[in-house]
């Protein structure tokens, strides 16, 4: 079966992080880089990956003419079929206005070249609607949806093309927060979550007795919720790990959102830090549901600011649970879990051993060290 | 310079065994009852209860001799064995050399033909064997009691993590202390065996260092932990310095602690469970006491033990009568857990063993562990250089007997991961290598293991063939990603099949039915 | 030392070895890591090494001339460990470099391993009339262990396994021990050496997650209410495991077509040496159902298809099974268990085929009704006391002689005989008994032997 396959590059993306700003969303940043003479790198990228599919056959591309995508494979000489732009400069609109086109001509998979901004558009634009291939080029990489580099998201895409088996999950889309962006200290928001095409699943090879567990979250999700308690307000963060939780708890919940459950009840839906801390003050009794950020292995302070220092502090870190997979502790490759709510004394305090229940029967002890 | 050879592995093609043979043919002749017996016995089929006479023969094939012998020669030329070529891969396992000597004696009719509950005046030989075997793996370990029972190490970690719980339950506390720790570098057997014997069970992750965080056992050690079993060294090769304060942290919660001695190949005679101040621990004699692996068992697992567990120690022990001069088997332990295994070991393994022990004294061990450490050493050496492999970890420490390395450089930048390469590796005529045990916390990786009976010259081929797959995969990695080419497979399977449980099929049967079914 | 099996023993070598790494000794590898509180600083005290092949051939085989084999002796025990009669082809296919001294190598690079293990199982899956067979594990007691557990993870809230008295002690101890996280086992009275249907009736409650029979049963009788049992268990949403005898199911209808949900049981008599209990192997077979795949908890091969038409890959398959029963029942743990004798039963079930498996059930079941028909002419011995039909074994009860069996069994030993395997110790209500086993390698001559020699025995020589 012929893949279709929508390709959309951020010819700009990228172009800040040379000139040492923070981003290149801003179009004034933008102009300075380039004015400074920095080149613009995503195309390279773009090309770099779309290389290994070269010549393969078996697909169709939709990409907007120019540096959006069209000139690279045009290049290439992969079929396409194109998309007219009609910005000179290449704005939010134009990726926007494709992804239209994408989800009308039913793309199998969406190919993006770019940063956290160019994959909060994706998100936006088509959510978990079409699964994507990130092509890391930007200048903030705080989502969880890129492949490691250019040439992996190559190998990736052509084993996609060949029907080799490839698999999909939900990875996180982290930005900045804009509010903070400029100023000294950096703090970034979960704002989605796009299905991301990954490696498939590997064969368990010899002596594997423990193989991994396709059930691992909904196994940790039913640990937690056979355990809560009578009368007890759960105040349940943000994540794809916790969204099952959430369901499970009382069959809502919000992805990024921090949610607030009691007796099977949705209590405060998508809470703010404000109504957090008045439900604490209602209930005699709180708890904390968190699962940290895959990879970089924050549990407070990124993408789930609502839960502040002062959360923390009223509810005691006794009473916080961790809600971390096997596989998901395996990516932090040995390094400790982090805390980082912008208060160095609930840090400090938050540091520590933390046992962490995988299920019913299986637990680790894990550290969470400050910033 | 290693020479690289130009292999090619059988291709025979070979029909799956119920395409061979034609209905009628006989693969062997059968006695028959003789007439006298037969004039007693009659029709058998009246000896059988009403409806269990079989309406239907089973559809085995019929198959001559000749053929039947070929189909099987051809299939064992499409394996890869130890004996065949260096089996370095197979980190973990030891693949050291089996002696032939040692299959003759497996082999005798003094051996095989013995049945498991002959008298025992009619088994002094073996019994005299086993009893002698256990006294030298007490020197090795340093331990009170061994027993030969269990039919592989999984079942001898099965078995010791057995006894931890008949320990805390004779004190009273075997309700109470329902934990035990383990790590996630360890055997998966580790975790499981607990999990079988009904524990909760707490894993601890390594630190920077490669090692269990120690830290993190202080935090979680308590009145519910039954025990801890722990590996070392690890399947790094990393070897845990510390080893001694994890003990001691687990003896002063009233726990217990077992040493998983599989990887003890680069151990002997260096170091000892009891120095460490263990309570058990486990040898596999079919990895460094040397039998052949015979494609996954049969294998035998031992437990060493100190004076306080052996009495919940499996049944029955060889024993020795000083004053009838006799051996027998002890299975006069009142407390013990019972039978983990029929009968009392595997013995084709345990006499391998013995000759194994034999054949090189204590010096001759401590000789295999040096070596092990140098090969070892020497291939990390060779494989420095290899472009895209690293060694994570405890950067500038020592590896023992194996390492585990990582290809995640080369994928990042080739695209071509650890499984690729484990195909491509049987094209230059190796066996398949070992990866990781799940879950792979050190990604792409792969676990080599150049155990003693290696040359310098095996080495430099084998690394020599990772360095041409290094080459290929940065100059052209579709050679690596399509691999394999050269081995009787030559194409790759649709791992569907193996995946989805609507096209899975364990027997030709089933996959004749689902086949049609699909073909509706 | 410079030794055969270590080829860098040999000092030149080492030292350009030791150079290549930058050290100067071995030690300073092994103690730049093992702290010096936990090194050996004494050598093992182990007896001096037998250098020479020859001498230490020499040794061993000595010591191993200690023996008395059933090659020397008439055997006549059985009891869950059998002599059968070894075809050559098996042994030379035993013995075979590129089986023996492989391991876990995989799809590519053991192709042929992996076939001759998918045509094992599919072999035994035609011999059981079964979907599904696993890889073989330890020894039957596994299978049987494995195969309760399976049933414990199927009814859930289920904690009793009925299974009968006369249940092979060895293995009802293993499967006790092995159960006793998610279960127990209770035992249904078997006065007349089969279960007693009203003590079952009367256990059979919905606490029952499976009925476990043998049969023929562990004194040999066939359970001739299998199927009654099976169904009064079903009706109860209770589960049937059957442990039959793989080589009379040459004549003898396969569990799965009486009932039962898992065959269990051991392949040691398929072309395996009794090797003192070290030759055997457990398998577990069900029908194709997904519920109960997904609780083996061993390796199954599975069949692939490649991208040339007709040509197959074998690989491990299904490895998530388990896991995700495992929230509630803990899953069970494996490892390396009994891999070659998968491919010697297989060779031995191809050599077979469906007359050799007919015939050699007949003739061993032949042997044994010559037999009792033959020992029932001694006085003083009660042969089959319940008159139970069997298919290789059956009792015999030396209390009317007032002798014990040990006694009995010494004095055979001077006539060169194995007597049977004593029961006193495990079943004493059945008195003084021996099960005796006869097949292919009792023929009429020591039959006759055993039958004088008992004789004598009993009736005073």
């Amino acid at each position: 079966m012929i893949k279709r396959i929508g390709l959309i590059v951020n010819p700009v993306a990228g172009l800040g992080g040379r000139a040492a700003f923070k981003g290149s969303d801003d179009i004034g940043n933008q102009e300075r880089a380039l004015k400074a003479g920095y080149e613009k790198n995503a195309c390279k990228r773009a090309e770099e990956c779309l290389r290994h599919v070269k010549g393969l056959g078996k697909c169709m591309f939709i990409a907007p003419k120019g540096e959006m995508g069209g000139r690279i494979v045009e290049k290439l000489a992969i079929p396409y079929q194109s998309i007219p732009v009609f910005h000179k400069r290449t704005t939010r609109r134009d990726t926007l206005d494709c992804l239209e086109v994408f989800k009308k001509e039913k793309a199998d998979l969406i190919v993006f070249c770019g940063g956290d901004g160019t994959a909060r558009d994706v998100c936006e634009g088509c959510g978990e609607e079409i699964p994507v291939l990130g092509i890391p080029a930007g200048v903030k990489m705080y989502s969880g949806c890129f492949a490691v580099n250019p040439q992996m998201a190559g190998n990736l895409l052509n084993d996609y093309i060949r029907d080799r088996r490839c698999s999909f999950e939900l990875r996180e889309v982290m930005d900045l927060d804009e509010k903070f962006l400029g100023n000294y200290s950096v703090s970034s928001r979960l704002y989605g979550y796009l299905s991301v095409l990954n490696a498939g699943e590997r064969l368990q090879g010899a002596k594997t007795a423990s193989p991994p567990d396709p059930f691992e979250v909904e196994a940790l999700a039913e640990k937690i919720v056979s355990e809560m308690k009578r009368d007890v307000l759960y105040i349940i963060g943000p994540g794809s790990t916790t969204y099952q939780i959430k369901k499970a708890a009382c069959g809502d919940g919000t992805l990024i959102g921090v949610d607030a459950v009691r007796n099977g009840r949705m209590i405060g839906k998508d809470a703010d830090e404000k109504t957090l801390i008045d439900l604490i003050r209602e209930n005699r009794a709180a708890e904390i549901i968190v699962t940290c950020i895959g990879g970089v292995g924050f549990v407070f302070g990124r993408g789930n600011q609502q839960i502040s220092a002062d959360v923390i502090r009223l509810v005691g870190k006794e009473h916080i649970h961790l809600a971390v997979t096997k596989s998901k502790l395996a990516g932090l490759n040995q390094r400790p879990m982090y805390v980082d709510t912008g208060d160095k004394g609930i840090d400090g305090y938050l540091s520590g051993y933390y046992q962490i229940n995988f299920n019913k029967r299986e637990s680790t002890v894990y550290k969470i060290q400050s910033m | 310079m290693a020479r690289i050879r130009d292999f090619h592995q059988a291709r025979w093609d070979e029909p799956i065994i119920f395409d061979i043979g034609r209905k009628g043919e006989r693969g062997i002749l059968v006695e028959r009852p003789k007439k006298e017996v037969m004039e007693i016995a009659g029709d058998t089929s009246r000896h059988i209860p009403e409806g269990f006479l079989r309406k239907t023969p089973p559809a085995l094939p019929e198959i001559s001799q000749m053929q039947v012998l070929r189909h099987y020669l051809r299939l064992s030329q499409e394996t890869i064995g130890t004996d065949l070529n260096i089996d370095i891969g197979l980190g973990t396992c030891t693949m050291k050399y089996s002696p032939k000597n040692h299959e003759t004696f497996a082999n005798s009719p003094k051996v095989a033909e013995l049945h498991p509950y002959q008298d025992e005046s009619t088994v002094q030989g073996i019994l005299e064997l086993m009893y002698h075997l256990q006294e030298y793996l007490k020197e090795i370990s340093g331990m009170d009691e061994v027993c030969l029972n269990a039919g592989g190490g999984s079942q001898a970690i099965f078995s010791n993590t057995s006894l931890i719980r008949a320990y805390h339950e004779a004190r009273g506390e075997g309700a109470k202390r329902n934990e035990i720790i383990t790590t996630i570098l360890s055997h998966p057997a580790n975790a499981g065996a607990p999990s079988t014997l009904g524990y909760k069970l707490i894993t601890l992750y390594p630190d920077e260092s490669g090692c269990p965080d120690l830290e993190a056992l202080k935090a979680c050690v308590g009145e519910h932990t039954a025990g801890l079993l722990i590996t070392n060294p690890e399947d790094t090769g990393i070897y845990n310095e510390r080893i001694k304060e994890y003990v001691k942290i687990v003896h002063e919660a009233g726990g217990l602690c077992i040493y998983d001695q599989a990887n003890l190949n680069g151990l002997f005679g260096l170091t000892r469970a009891r120095e460490a101040g263990f309570d058990a621990c486990h040898y596999n004699l079919h990895k460094s006491f040397s039998s052949p692996h015979g494609s996954q068992g049969p294998g035998a697992g031992v437990q060493c033990v100190t004076r306080d567990l052996a009495k919940y120690l499996p049944v029955p022990i060889a024993a020795y009568d000083e004053e009838t001069r006799t051996y027998y088997l002890d299975g006069g332990f009142p407390e013990s857990i019972g039978k983990i295994r029929k009968y009392q070991g595997v013995t084709p393994v345990i006499v391998r063993a013995y000759a194994y022990i034999r054949s090189l004294g204590g010096e001759g061990l401590k000789q295999v562990a040096e070596l092990a450490i140098l090969n070892n050493n020497y291939l990390l050496k060779k494989l420095e250089s290899v472009k895209g492999i690293s060694l994570p970890w405890a950067k500038g420490k020592k590896r023992l007997e194996q390492a585990r390395l990582s290809w995640e450089k080369l994928t990042e930048e080739t695209g071509v991961n650890t499984d690729d390469i484990d195909r491509r590796i049987v094209d230059y005529g190796f066996q398949s290598y070992f990866a990781s045990h799940h879950p792979m916390i050190i990604p792409e990786p792969f676990t080599p293991e150049a155990c003693e009976t290696y040359s310098k010259q095996d080495i430099d081929e084998y690394a020599k063939a990772f360095e041409m797959i290094s080459e290929e995969a940065y100059q052209d990695p579709e050679i690596v990603k399509r691999a394999p080419h050269k081995a009787a497979l030559k194409t790759q399977i649709n791992q569907d099949m193996l995946i989805k449980p609507e096209l899975f099929a364990c027997t030709w049967r089933a996959y004749q039915k689902k086949k049609s079914k699909r073909n509706d | 030392m410079i030794h055969p099996y270590m080829p860098n023993s040999v000092d030149t070598v080492k030292k350009e070895m030791m150079d290549e790494i930058g050290v100067k000794s071995i030690s300073d590898i092994y103690e730049s890591v093992i702290p010096k509180e936990l090194r050996l600083d004494r050598p093992l005290k182990l007896p001096e090494p037998i250098l020479s092949e020859q001498e230490l051939k020499k040794h061993v085989e000595t010591l191993l001339e200690k023996n008395i084999s059933c090659a020397d002796y008439s055997n006549f025990l059985g009891a869950g460990c059998y002599q059968r009669y070894v075809p050559a082809i098996c042994d030379e296919i035993a013995g075979r470099a590129e089986f023996l001294t492989a391991y876990c190598g995989d799809t590519y690079s053991d192709h042929g391993k992996m076939q001759a293990i998918f045509e094992y199982a599919s072999m035994m899956a035609e011999l059981l009339d079964t979907d599904v067979v696993s890889y073989t594990m330890f020894d039957a007691g596994q299978a049987v262990s494995s195969s309760m557990r399976m049933a414990f993870r199927l009814r859930k809230n289920r904690k009793t396994i009925l299974v009968p008295h006369t249940m092979n002690p060895e293995i009802y101890s293993q499967a006790t021990h092995y159960c006793k996280s998610d279960g127990r086992l209770v035992k249904v009275k078997a006065e007349s050496g089969l279960m007693d249907m009203k003590d079952y009736a009367r256990k059979l409650t919905d606490d029952v997650a499976a009925v476990f029979i043998e049969n023929p049963t562990f004194l040999g009788a066939f359970e001739k209410n299998a199927k009654e049992i099976i169904d009064l268990a079903h009706k109860k949403g209770a589960l049937a495991i059957v442990m039959p005898s793989v080589t009379s199911l040459g004549i003898i209808e396969p569990p799965a077509n009486y009932g039962a949900d898992i065959t269990c049981g051991d392949i040691q008599e398929l072309g395996i040496h009794m090797n003192y209990g070290g030759g055997l192997g457990g398998f577990i077979a069900t029908a194709m159902d997904d519920e109960l795949v997904e609780e083996y908890p061993t390796y199954l091969y599975g069949i692939a298809e490649t991208e040339e038409e007709g040509k197959f890959g074998w690989g491990r398959a299904l490895n998530h099974r388990c896991s995700h029963g495992s929230r509630e029942n803990a899953k069970e743990y494996f490892g390396t268990e009994a891999g070659l004798w998968t491919i010697v039963a297989g060779t031995y079930l191809a050599l077979m085929g469906p007359q050799g498996m007919k015939e050699t059930a007949e003739l061993i079941q032949s042997r044994a009704v010559y037999a009792e028909a033959m020992l029932k002419k001694i006085g003083g011995i009660e042969v089959n006391a319940w008159k139970n039909q069997y298919f290789q074994e059956f009792t015999v009860c030396f209390d009317k002689a007032k002798m014990t069996v040990k006694e009995v069994n010494q004095k055979l030993l001077e006539y060169g005989i194995f007597g049977g395997k004593d029961l006193s110790g495990w079943f004493p209500e059945y008195g003084q008994s021996a099960l005796y086993c006869f097949g292919e390698m009792t023929d009429q001559k020591r039959i006759d032997q055993l039958c004088m020699a008992l004789k004598n025995i009993v009736e005073g020589e």
